[in-house]
């Protein structure tokens, strides 16, 4: 069994692809989150200038195997994240290499 | 020609007779016996109708005399003659020395007497006399009687060397009685009494006295005043408690210079003792350690013979025995009592003990050997032994084949009997509860064990043994009482974040009358009970044991403490002795810290919250057990709050004569903040330890600890799948255990990051194993601890820089991080500090 996770990769209305991930992400779900930011940055690529924006405000938690495979993603993407995982984006060293942006605290977590 | 052949013929019967002689009064060693047949033999060869030996004593007068033939008293005239290197008188009544002797009734016509000398020392001299009116003593007589005069000396030395030897071997034999009958504490007869009785009886003395310093522990030159303090003998009960000074008394002189002295006068008078008339006496120091511990005189009456000047050396070192051994038996804080006192177990009374006398005997090693027990005579028990030594490592196998042939003959032989063959060791045998103890000490160096140390050896086994005795019935008596106590006492198996103490007043038999209890009931709540029967000891505990038995049973039917408490109401009225105990009880859930409790009568709970302020749970509480079995119980109910500690206790934990029971609640109160921090255990440990009173509790006190939340106890496979459900299960219980949400989230991705590791470093290779997941609360932290059943391999931040970022999380996230690996698996401890 893995761990609950949904992926969606959208385009906002201002044409911004957008990989909105929502449940948790550790290591029995990492391939699937892998693939999508993988993905992602092919069709960034593919159709506009590269970059993206990652939306994990509705991700409860996030280890450093999630982390690890933002990091090559580092420098072509926009993370906005859940208040408590501002924090751990600091601590592993992220948050100095792309731009994080915590999401407005949710209602209830 | 004839004459010539028959004169030889005499002389040869002569000699033949001599040898004769001489060969019997040699028969046996005697000293008694051996003189009186010098007497006879005397007679018998010359044909005189009477002979005397006389024996002088060590001022050259004459002590004694041997009569054969004559009346003593007669025979005591011839001590006035003047031997000088022999006489031999035809006719007595014309010599110039028959004036000296009384004229009286002592007819001596012949007279032959001849010196005796032992080891060129004047002995005494051997008369033979005869009132014959024809009767002379030939010069063969006289060279006959001079041959058998040289002849008894030698016998006369043997005989007193063996006599000697003999009063040497009861001295010594006195001196180990006294130390063996030290050793096994007598009551009915005092040490001072036993060696007084002792003195009396080898000295064949008619009183002896022993005195002691009026005060204790002052050194020689100190005391000023000696007491009587034991007597035997005549006159005892007039001489007992008569006071002595030191400076104007010989007895005073004796205990300040240690040195012994033989007398037949005291400078001071002793009522009861000095008045009695000169008499031989003789006075000898106790000393141990350079303390006069006392003096002992012995007297002789007016008749017997004084003491020698060999017998001081006898009796002096009887009285050194005797002063070690009083020294040592006074000793109750002897090192060697001490190691014995603190040991729980056989192993660790003897390990001490062979260390202690290692350092007592500034030995090289000690070794103690245990022989086991052999259950026939038969048996051959070979090489079970168990060796233990001090100072060098030491193997059976290693050691000599005559030392462990010498090893195993002092187990076959006497007990306590030290064995001093060669110089700088020494072994003795003892009693050991499984078999006998074999101690052997090899000195630093290769000195000679004196009897002094043969005798503080014996006393040293001596006390082992009874220490060993003593630790095994302790330790069997603790087993029993443990296993007792288990059994009727409380849970066989207590749920983690419990903790409970008990003490019983009756030591060292731990039982008594209170009892604690928890219980796991039905729905995954958990009954707490804690009680007091009335009295203690067995007879509390059997009513103790059976209320707790109906109690458990009651709560397990209807998990209501109102409920449990009316039907121990009912129990406790139908079972003698029950009623008025009292008894809190309480059921848990521990999911959400509801605790439901009503109390009997009880000391009210306390909780600790954990800002470290405190609250007494008053409420829910009525009549103890079984008064008014009718009546309704009430019942009160909380929530534990998070990281709160919830305490159970009896009133023996609080009952202190002259203060309230509310000072008493307000001392644990006081207590239980000061003691907060760290966990249930050390709390427990610290209101046991804080709270007992100077000389222990005086009452039985029992107590239980709870801590809410109760540890969380994980264990899952290692597989990635399972990772969400662990995060739910440590998410609820940090709910529990009131941690914040920011924190739950930090302590959940530092877990999640030790499980990860756990999962993917510890089992990449197995498939099997198992993670485990603990965490406890306490009042300001909380610890994880996680562990796996595999090896990590360390992660190289350099060449794979990923691999470092859960540590990196972790010791960010963490207060405290520790990882031990280890060859069975690696273990992580985390610890947040609660914010």
């Amino acid at each position: 069994m893995t761990t609950p996770l949904t992926l969606d990769t959208t385009r906002s209305s201002d044409g911004q692809l957008v990989l909105t991930a929502t449940g948790e992400i550790d290591l029995s779900n990492i391939e699937p989150f892998t693939d999508a930011l993988d993905t992602a940055a092919a069709e960034a690529d593919r159709s506009g200038n590269g970059t993206f924006v990652v939306d994990l405000s509705a991700v409860k938690y996030l280890d450093s195997a999630g982390v690890n495979v933002l990091f090559p993603h580092a420098e072509h993407i926009r993370v906005i994240a859940h208040p408590f995982l501002v924090r751990l984006l600091e601590i592993s060293g992220f948050s100095g290499l792309a731009s994080v942006q915590a999401a407005p605290p949710p209602v209830q977590t | 020609m004839r004459d010539r052949s028959d004169e030889l013929r005499v002389a040869r019967d002569q000699i033949e007779q001599l040898v004769q002689a001489i060969v019997e009064i040699g028969s046996d060693l005697d000293l008694d016996g051996t003189l009186q047949r010098i007497v006879k033999a005397a007679m018998e060869l010359t044909g005189a109708r009477s002979g005397a030996l006389g024996i002088r004593g060590g001022d050259g007068g004459f002590v004694s005399f041997i009569c054969a033939g004559i009346d003593a008293d007669l025979g005591r005239q011839f001590g006035k003659l003047s031997v000088g290197e022999g006489l031999r008188i035809d006719d007595f009544s014309t010599h110039p020395q028959a004036a000296e002797m009384a004229a009286g009734p002592l007819r001596v016509r012949a007279l032959l007497a001849v010196p005796i000398a032992v080891r060129g020392a004047d002995f005494g001299n051997l008369y033979l006399a005869d009132d014959r009116p024809a009767y002379v003593f030939s010069e063969s007589q006289d060279r006959a009687a001079r041959a058998l005069a040289s002849a008894a000396a030698v016998a006369i030395d043997n005989a007193r060397l063996f006599a000697r030897e003999r009063e040497t071997a009861k001295w010594t034999t006195a001196s180990r009685e006294i130390t063996t009958a030290l050793l096994s504490g007598d009551p009915q007869t005092g040490p001072l009494q036993l060696i007084v009785n002792r003195a009396l009886a080898l000295a064949e003395a008619e009183q002896a006295i022993l005195l002691v310093p009026s005060e204790a522990g002052l050194s020689a030159a100190e005391i000023d005043t000696l007491v009587v303090a034991a007597t035997a003998g005549r006159y005892a009960s007039e001489v007992i408690g008569q006071q002595v000074p030191v400076d104007r008394s010989t007895t005073g002189g004796v205990a300040r210079s240690g040195i012994p002295l033989i007398t037949d006068s005291f400078q001071y008078p002793i009522e009861g003792f000095t008045d009695v008339g000169e008499r031989p006496a003789i006075v000898i120091p106790l000393i141990a350690d350079e303390t006069a511990l006392g003096v002992i005189a012995v007297a002789r009456n007016p008749q017997q013979p004084p003491f020698d000047t060999g017998y001081l050396e006898l009796v002096s070192d009887f009285a050194r025995h005797a002063a070690i051994a009083l020294a040592l038996a006074a000793g109750r804080e002897h090192a060697l009592n001490r190691q014995l006192a603190q040991a729980d177990t056989l192993d660790d009374a003897l390990r001490g003990a062979t260390e202690e006398l290692r350092r007592l005997w500034r030995a090289r090693r000690v070794i103690a050997v245990t022989f086991p027990t052999r259950r026939h005579p038969g048996e051959t028990t070979g090489d079970s032994v168990d060796l233990l030594a001090a100072g060098e490592a030491t193997r059976w196998a290693d050691l000599p084949t005559d030392t462990r042939q010498i090893l195993r003959s002092l187990r076959d032989g006497d007990l306590l009997r030290p064995y001093v063959s060669e110089p700088g060791a020494a072994g003795i045998a003892l009693q050991h509860p499984e078999g006998v103890l074999v101690v052997w000490i090899d000195l630093a160096e290769p000195r000679a064990f004196t009897l002094e140390d043969q005798t503080l050896l014996t006393m040293q086994a001596g006390r082992l043994g009874q220490g060993l005795h003593r630790v095994h019935q302790v330790d069997q008596q603790r087993e029993t009482a443990l296993a007792l106590q288990h059994a009727i006492l409380g849970p066989a198996h207590l749920p983690q974040g419990f903790a409970v103490r008990y003490q019983a007043a009756s030591r060292p038999l731990q039982v008594g009358g209170d009892w604690y209890d928890v219980v796991d009931l039905a729905d995954g709540r958990i009954g707490l009970i804690v009680g007091d029967c009335v009295g203690h000891g067995l007879a509390a505990a059997t009513i103790m044991g059976q209320l707790r038995s109906a109690c458990r049973a009651l709560l397990l039917e209807r998990p209501s403490p109102r409920i449990a408490l009316a039907g121990l109401d009912r129990f406790a009225a139908q079972l003698p002795g029950a009623q008025c105990t009292t008894a809190v009880c309480a059921v848990l859930n521990p999911e959400t810290g509801e605790l439901v409790y009503s109390s009997a009568g009880h000391p009210p709970p306390i909780l600790l919250h954990a800002d470290g302020t405190t609250e007494v749970l008053e409420d829910g509480r009525t009549i103890p057990v079984g008064v008014r079995p009718d009546r309704a119980r009430p019942e009160a109910k909380i929530f534990l709050p998070a990281r709160s500690v919830l305490l159970l206790y009896t009133d023996g934990l609080i009952e202190r004569r002259g203060h309230s029971l509310d000072d008493g609640i307000a001392r644990v109160c006081a207590l239980m903040q000061q003691s907060r921090e760290g966990d249930l255990e050390h709390l427990a440990n610290q209101i046991m330890a804080e709270l007992a009173p100077s000389d222990g509790y005086q009452d039985d006190v029992a107590l239980l600890l709870h801590r809410y939340p109760v540890p969380l106890e994980v264990d899952f496979p290692p597989d990635v799948g399972g990772l969400a459900g662990i995060r739910v299960t440590l998410r609820d219980w940090l709910n529990r255990a009131g941690v914040g949400s920011e924190q739950v989230h930090a302590v959940l991705v530092a877990a999640g990051e030790a499980v990860a590791n756990a999962i993917e470093h510890g089992h990449r290779d197995a498939s099997s194993g198992v993670v485990s997941l603990r965490a406890t609360a306490s009042a300001t932290e909380v610890k994880l601890t996680i562990a796996d059943s595999g090896s990590w391999k360390q992660p190289r931040p350099a060449a794979e820089p990923h691999r470092g970022r859960g540590m990196t999380l972790m010791r960010a996230l963490m207060q405290e991080v520790v990882i031990n690996p280890e060859t069975g698996g690696t273990t992580v401890h985390l610890t947040a500090r609660i914010v």
